[in-house]
């Protein structure tokens, strides 16, 4: 592009991000070998899950953990850590 | 905000989501999704190069609150401006928080760390320590502890121990600065947030280092980040304490410690460590946990 | 307004203290102090109310804690000097990049080694890439109305780039001069307030700083623009500056240059001295004339081509030295020259390096030896006050 074809900017041409939060919506599900899987007949409802994944991918909600699948990316912490083997971990079908 | 007393008073909701490109089982990652949860939305997150540097990715962020990452050397005085800016503008009710890795803070980053430090600037400076220069690999750094293999400290012919280095004493070095400071554990959430509690409510500076469990570079399955984080405080080579106005406090007491070869063992940089350098690293760890039990409740530095 | 004999280290001050700066990170070098000094004594005496004046443990952390404060949207000065220049190198770039518009002040002086505290402009030029908007005064009112205008620049939507106003040390900086003090009142009129909209607040989350992929070059290719508009205001600013103050700046310093056949170019407090020595030589029937550099980044290429249309023969007199390379703005001139119809003949002159005082008997033997080249048709590269030959 000739120099003179650049157009300025003003504010979208500043290197910040001013959407807080919205990596939310990106996809890691394909860094997984495993997924994790809630068992609510055995949960005691302790939220060490939900405290201690890194990625934020479970939400604690009245009824218990909610697993959210795009964030996870499977380092079964949450499995390993759960007192009461509410968590478990299927191996990725692909 | 009042002392949490369990896990269940953990507040639920998450200013750190996920979807960033930091390893799975990222422990500093953790660290900061639950400092933030005591932090709230009203915080400025100084970052120094690092691994959580990764953690936005243009143009996404998991961050809701503010983020600035300057350089690698100087996020405690980039804090400082930010704070010194806010106090221009009046703002009162915003966090300004450091969170910077081992080799930003104990290395390269000391000077701009102890000027801020000494000037009891409003800041929280918390130190994920993954005891090397994680994001270019894991090389060595003044927080790797003894015998731990790294890419610029290997094991080799010459050399069994890896790094033979006996890492800096950072607690009792922010403590003379007549700060609050503080070691935290990922295991131990309860107690951390406690501490980020405390240092929140200071009209000064304070220092907490929170062991920044990392699979990758610590060579481990990523599933046993809060089992290798428990075992670092229960084998007293992660005591949990704190230095408030120079005198200690242990927060998590043993009878006895365990020893440290189960939590060597999980890991692959310190898996080939040849028994003379355990023995050594055990006398080490003794060494300092007696240290710690004699000026428990005392004047420390 | 008031006149007072000031130095230049108090020029700097006394702009920042017009403008009313939010925050001041400071550090001590030599020939710099005497500003930051300045500024602490004027906050210890109340002259400063709204400004907070800290003390950094060092030139690095002054420009790290300057981007923190700019990142929350504040305004902020400071003033350094050779090796702390160089040690803010590194941040230097990141304050440019994340488009924040500080105003610095640098008092130009030769770097190590050998040591030496008296002025060149290497310290300076080093930083042309980085990105800053760069000035270079010739007295002690220029370095006052340059800071002035520097944040009406800086923090100007179109350009949204730190600002860096250079001073030669000494010559300028410890030598007093009149000043005239403009008044709050007009300061006020002259500088609007500062509303950005790319930094943080309390109830706007941003991310500053985040590493990018592909986008990199996008987000040079912007500063670049940002960087050429500066010379579209730079230009507009003087009328309002001139309204007000009743002084204005040309973005290029033309003296004599009208029917001059030989040019001398310059930068800095030399060019006062030189400006004496081409009156003499008009005398004496010499058409010479003098362009003085003033704004270095921005390039204002075109301007200096422009004035130098019709003349016949240019010394490019560099205060500063790329070791193998030679003085460093020989070859912007050159390259800028290159494409204009009229293509002079350019002699290089090295001059003044640590501090070397240039008389005007040096500008006049400068000026002869230029002539003499023209006489030839052989361009010279000369390097001036060698003693070890």
């Amino acid at each position: 592009m000739r120099e003179e074809e650049l157009s300025y900017k003003g504010i979208h041409g500043i290197p910040v991000i001013l959407e807080p939060g919205n990596a939310a919506r990106v996809d890691r599900s394909s860094w997984r070998l495993v997924r994790p899987v809630y068992n609510k007949d055995k949960c005691t409802m302790c939220k060490i899950c939900y405290t201690y994944c890194p990625d934020s991918a479970i939400a604690w909600t009245k009824e218990g953990p909610v697993i959210n699948l795009t964030s996870c990316k499977g380092c079964m912490i949450c499995v390993e850590e759960c007192p009461t083997n509410a968590m478990t971990q299927e191996k990725e079908s692909s | 905000m009042q002392p949490i007393k369990n896990i269940k008073d953990i507040p639920e909701f998450d200013l750190l989501t996920g979807g960033s490109s930091v390893c799975a089982g990222c422990g500093p990652s953790m660290g900061l999704k639950l400092a933030l949860k005591v932090l709230g939305p009203k915080t400025i997150i100084i970052n120094s190069a690092g691994c959580m540097t990764l953690l936005p990715l243009f143009p996404n962020t998991p961050l809701k609150v503010s983020w600035i990452h300057n350089a690698i050397e100087n996020a405690a005085t980039t804090a400082a401006g930010a704070r010194h800016g806010l106090d221009a503008l009046g703002i009162k009710d915003m966090n300004v928080v450091v969170y910077a890795g081992d080799g930003a803070t104990y290395d390269i980053g000391f000077a701009s760390l102890s000027a801020t430090a000494i000037k009891n600037e409003r800041v929280i400076y918390i130190c994920y320590n993954n005891q090397a220069y994680g994001n270019t690999g894991f090389q060595c750094t003044t927080a790797t502890p003894y015998g731990s293999d790294t890419k610029t400290t290997p094991r080799g012919k010459e050399n069994p121990i890896g790094n033979t280095t006996i890492h800096k004493d950072m607690l009792k070095l922010m403590g003379v600065h007549r700060v609050y400071c503080a070691t935290a554990s990922l295991a131990y959430p309860v107690d951390f947030l406690n501490k980020i509690n405390k240092a929140k409510e200071r009209d000064g500076f304070s220092y907490i280092e929170l062991l920044g469990t990392c699979a990758t570079g610590w060579n481990f399955d990523p599933r046993y980040t809060i089992k290798i984080s428990r075992l670092a405080v229960r084998c007293g080579m992660w005591p949990l304490y704190e230095i408030d106005d120079r005198k200690l406090s242990l927060n998590k007491e043993f009878k006895e410690l365990k020893p440290v070869d189960e939590y060597l063992q999980l890991q692959g940089r310190y898996k080939q460590l040849p028994p003379d350098g355990v023995i050594k690293l055990q006398s080490l760890v003794n060494e300092h946990w007696a240290e710690l039990n004699e000026f428990n409740e005392k004047r420390y530095v | 307004m008031k006149h007072l004999l000031i130095t230049g280290n108090e020029a700097a001050a006394w702009g920042a203290r017009l403008i009313k700066p939010h925050f001041i990170p400071t550090f001590p070098i030599t020939p710099q102090t005497e500003c930051i000094e300045t500024l602490a004594r004027w906050k210890v005496e109340g002259d400063l109310p709204d400004t907070d004046f800290e003390r950094m443990e060092s030139e690095h952390s002054v420009m790290s804690a300057a981007i923190g404060a700019a990142a929350v949207g504040v305004r902020v000065f400071t003033a350094t000097s050779s090796q702390g220049l160089m040690l803010m190198h590194e941040v230097l770039y990141i304050a440019s990049g994340m488009r924040l518009p500080i105003v610095m002040v640098n008092i130009s002086r030769g770097l190590s080694a050998p040591v030496t505290l008296w002025s060149d402009h290497n310290d300076f030029l080093d930083q042309r890439d980085s990105g800053w908007i760069m000035f270079h005064a010739e007295n002690n009112q220029e370095v006052l109305d340059m800071v002035l205008q520097g944040y009406r620049i800086a923090e100007d939507p179109r350009v949204l780039l730190p600002v860096m106003v250079n001073m030669d040390g000494y010559v300028l900086s410890f030598t007093d001069e009149p000043v005239i003090i403009p008044s709050y009142e007009d300061v006020k009129q002259f500088l609007p307030a500062y509303d950005p909209q790319h930094t943080i607040t309390s109830d706007r989350p941003v991310t500053v700083g985040p590493p990018v992929m592909d986008e990199y070059t996008d987000y040079k290719a912007q500063m670049h623009l940002a960087s050429r508009n500066a010379l579209t205001v730079l230009d507009e600013v003087q009328n309002d500056f001139e309204k007000i103050f009743g002084r204005r700046y040309h973005t290029v310093d033309e003296f004599m240059l009208d029917d001059a056949e030989l040019v001398l170019i310059t930068q800095g407090s030399m060019s006062t001295t030189a400006k004496a020595a081409i009156l003499e030589m008009r005398e004496e029937g010499i058409k010479v004339g003098l362009l003085r550099l003033r704004v270095i980044r921005p390039w204002p290429g075109e301007i200096i081509c422009k004035a130098l249309q019709n003349v016949k023969a240019i010394a490019v007199i560099d205060r500063n030295i790329a070791p193998g390379k030679g003085g460093i703005m020989l070859p912007e001139i050159v390259e800028s020259l290159y494409h204009s119809i009229n293509r002079p003949l350019v002699s290089g002159f090295i001059v003044g390096l640590g501090g070397k005082p240039q008389t005007e008997a040096k500008i006049k033997e400068i000026t002869h030896k230029l002539a003499n080249d023209l006489a030839s048709g052989r361009p010279r590269i000369e390097w001036n006050d060698v003693e070890v030959s």
